[in-house]
């Protein structure tokens, strides 16, 4: 890998989580962290968006942790299903930010329903991109009384379907989700996060192009050192990684922008 | 990619697919890895394989054991279902005979079932260690899974066979706190995505010298498995025990 690569962090969350402890919670912790790995941009949320009915205020919460901070561009989640989401996509947009988040299987709702609709019509004419996070988490290690359902691949694809202009980012996607899905669908890119084989990125782009491909470490859930040796393992070309590493999200997200909601 | 000797206890051949040796090898170097435990492609036939599929199974690790000798170790696979002379037999006949050093325990049945005696039996008479298959899987299991409890249970029948149980990531924090007591009993730090915080766990709950290195290729990947350890906070010292000197030594590499 080349040294002094630009690393963009496509995927990563300031906030406590009820199911597990991580140290780097705070958005000092976890700067600290991503300064330390080389990482030169984050696009960060709050796990307490996904579970906290106030999204509004978890949201409003992350900005002004992560205001101090020029590593961090908040990714605001936004809940369809609970009334506010027009107002609050309207603030984001107005404060510069480039993408939101939604969380089907957290909200309750498939990514296909009326109310998602509505949301992503707003989200592609104001001019933003999609994340669509698939899992928090392994479904086999959820809370015994708390099996938070996978975002169906195949909700995805309709989705990319219906808005062939909207970048769509699936987050913490699967090998064969993300192969699924970009077999059907152009707008669709995937954070490498959870996507797993032996050789994993050579392996994953004989069936993706390089271009849909981004850099995410989901941390502090995931080890970020296990991401950044994911994008160094050897059999993809430097061309290939540059994608990957930093140049995809800047194109997705715009990455040049300061945002300062 | 650490600079140091990385072992890793807990990887899968194709008994099918002599080409998935060299892919192994290949992968493991350019991750660094040195040696590489094979434990056989388990799932080839299934969950419950007949005596003649667990033979195919440990001829198709023997294979690559003659491929790469400097690379690979191997453990003999055996499904508890299956007579229990031929079992033993196998057992004996694989690590006596074809360098084998150690048994697997899949899912045909859960640990605390008692047609493991014999093949525990075997283990400790011919001194190698076992290792088992175990996960907390809300999610619902395959095969008859054991859970790191029924794990624990075996080791307080056995305190004499070392035991090494498969899967940090699927077992987590109760899982470490079901197998604690019991000393004769590890673990290797595969299962899952790369989780941060439980290596930790698992080395200050208990101690460094029972955490062995894991990687479950090819389903997983070297790189992130890794990173895992590497990216733990924990000493160096204790970083190389588990990448390397913990497997080795209960391997007797």
């Amino acid at each position: 890998m080349e040294d002094g690569l630009d690393i963009i962090d496509v995927n990563s969350w300031v906030g406590s989580w009820p199911f597990d402890y991580h140290r780097e919670d705070t958005a000092a912790r976890l700067d600290s962290l991503l300064a330390s790995e080389g990482i030169s941009l984050a696009y960060v949320s709050t796990p307490e968006a996904s579970l906290n009915p106030d999204y509004v205020e978890a949201n409003r919460r992350l900005i002004r942790r992560v205001r101090r901070y020029d590593r961090f561009r908040p990714v605001p989640v936004l809940d369809p299903t609970i009334g506010g989401w027009r107002e609050a996509l309207s603030d984001y947009c107005e404060g510069g930010i480039t993408a939101v988040r939604i969380i089907p299987g957290y909200h309750d709702y498939r990514c296909t329903c009326a109310e998602a609709a509505a949301l992503v019509d707003a989200v592609e004419a104001a001019g933003m991109a999609l994340i669509v996070q698939v899992r928090m988490a392994d479904e086999r290690t959820h809370h015994r009384l708390c099996q938070i359902p996978a975002a169906p691949a195949g909700d995805i694809v309709e989705l990319a379907g219906r808005h062939p202009g909207l970048p769509i980012v699936a987050m913490c996607t699967y090998f064969h989700e993300a192969v699924k899905i970009a077999a059907s669908a152009t707008n669709v890119s995937f954070d490498i996060s959870h996507i797993e084989r032996m050789r994993t990125l050579p392996s994953l782009l004989e069936s993706v192009p390089a271009e849909r491909v981004l850099f995410g470490s989901h941390a502090p859930f995931l080890t970020l050192l296990s991401a950044k040796m994911k994008l160094a393992a050897p059999g993809i070309s430097e061309a290939d990684r540059r994608c990957i590493a930093s140049e995809n999200a800047r194109r997705i997200f715009g990455a040049e922008e300061r945002e300062r909601a | 990619m650490t600079g140091q000797p990385i072992f890793d206890i807990h990887a899968h051949t194709r008994c099918s697919r002599p080409e998935s040796d060299d892919e192994i090898v290949v992968a493991g170097r350019e991750a660094g890895v040195t040696r590489i435990n094979l434990l056989g492609d388990v799932l080839a036939f299934g969950f419950f394989p007949t005596a003649e599929q667990v033979r195919a199974i440990n001829d198709g690790t023997k294979r690559s054991l003659d491929r790469y000798p400097d690379v690979f170790t191997g453990f003999c696979f055996v499904n508890p279902e299956n007579p229990e002379a031929f079992s033993i037999a196998e057992i004996e006949q694989r690590l006596q005979e074809d360098g084998f050093r150690g048994v697997k325990l899949e899912s045909c049945v859960v640990a605390r079932d008692k047609r493991l005696d014999p093949i525990m039996e075997t283990a400790e008479r011919l001194g190698v260690p076992v290792l088992h298959h175990a996960w907390y899987n809300i999610a619902g299991s395959s095969g008859k899974e054991s859970t790191p409890a029924d794990i624990a249970d075996l080791a307080s029948r056995f305190p004499g066979v070392q035991i090494i149980m498969a899967h940090l990531g699927g077992a987590r924090v109760r899982g470490v706190q079901d197998i604690k007591p019991y000393p004769n009993l590890h673990i290797d730090t595969s299962g899952s995505q790369p989780m941060t915080e439980l290596v930790e766990y698992a080395v200050s709950e208990l101690g460094p010298e029972r955490v062995l290195y894991g990687s479950d290729v090819p389903g997983r990947d070297y790189a992130p498995q890794i990173g895992r350890v590497a990216g733990a906070r924990v000493s160096d010292a204790v970083k190389e025990m588990i990448l390397y000197g913990n497997g080795a030594r209960l391997v007797g590499l």
